[in-house]
């Protein structure tokens, strides 16, 4: 797919500020990994339900939102087979 | 499969040479329209506490040269054409979240809660309570919730107070309450966050309800359209 030519956009990255994370309060209570771990497996966009997670090694897919969980390979011919149907 | 790190506009630097992804690949975008996303190769074994802060190193790098909307951790697709083909189908929906975020950073602020309400626990029914406990549960359950709702409110309204007078403030979000203190996200635009650090850094030392704060973080908390 070829990107459509969009217009420049100014970028913030000339106002001077500075993205290394900061930490304030008492230093003997840490909270950078718990805020951490809160947002980047907690928050953010989810792929139409589907997460892979990974229990005892082995590698689970939910498919869809009714949270059927399978295995990548079953998954994967799922897709297969949904694509081959249309 | 490919791991996905964040949606950003098409024309947002590419990932800087040298960005790897959480299975040591290359970080690479794929770009469809104004929309961008950057992915790499999927962890193939457990992932653990390095994946996982690889994954925030990679959207902060992101968040460098623009606004990028952050994937939850794990978030995989088949290949670079099924990114392309998200990317296609959710476009309307993608752009409206990134215009919400567009320019700003998260901040994390910590709200020690002083008066958390006591609330009856599911384990704590008496008998006759437990005999009839469907109901007694759900009343219970109510009341906890309530309680907790209460709490997220007070801790919002606690950091409105310290920071509500400052410009570049766009939303306050309170999240969970843990072990007495509430977890509340700040969305703040960029040139606004050396004064918000310098007012947040007084409140930590004040002794007051704030407690701790850290950030920037990529703006997880504000992925979703409000209803």
């Amino acid at each position: 797919m070829n990107a459509e030519q969009s217009p420049e956009r100014p970028h913030d990255k000339d106002s001077g500020d500075d993205f290394d994370l900061w930490e304030l309060g008492d230093a003997s209570r840490p909270t950078r990994l718990s805020d951490l771990v809160n947002r980047v497996l907690d928050r953010g966009v989810v792929v139409a339900g589907n997460v892979t997670i990974s229990i005892a090694g082995v590698d689970l897919v939910y498919v869809g939102i009714n949270a059927l969980l399978t295995s990548v390979s079953t998954a994967r011919r799922l897709v297969r087979e949904s694509e081959e149907a249309e | 499969m490919i791991h996905l790190y964040c949606v950003c506009r098409s024309a947002d630097p590419d990932p800087p040479v040298g960005t790897i992804g959480v299975a040591g690949d290359a970080v690479r975008v794929v770009r469809v329209g104004v929309l961008a996303a950057w992915y790499s190769n999927v962890l193939e074994r457990d992932p653990d506490k390095a994946a996982v802060v690889l994954h925030d190193t990679v959207v902060r790098e992101a968040l460098r040269s623009g606004t990028p909307l952050p994937f939850r951790f794990g978030a995989h697709v088949e290949d670079r054409r099924a990114a392309a083909s998200l990317l296609t189908e959710r476009a309307e929906d993608l752009l409206a979240r990134l215009e919400r975020i567009d320019g700003c950073a998260e901040i994390a602020v910590r709200v020690r809660m002083h008066a958390p309400m006591e609330v009856p626990d599911a384990g704590s029914l008496s008998p006759s309570e437990a005999a009839g406990a469907g109901a007694s549960y759900l009343r219970a359950a109510r009341v906890r919730i309530g309680a907790a709702d209460s709490m997220r409110r007070s801790a919002k309204e606690a950091v409105a107070e310290v920071v509500s007078d400052l410009p570049g403030i766009v939303d306050i979000a309170a999240g969970e309450v843990v072990q007495g203190e509430a977890d509340v996200a700040l969305l703040v635009r960029r040139p606004a966050l050396a004064t918000l650090r310098a007012r947040l850094e007084e409140a930590c030392a004040d002794g007051g309800a704030i407690v701790a704060s850290t950030g920037p973080w990529p703006p997880y908390t504000f992925t979703t359209l409000r209803p």
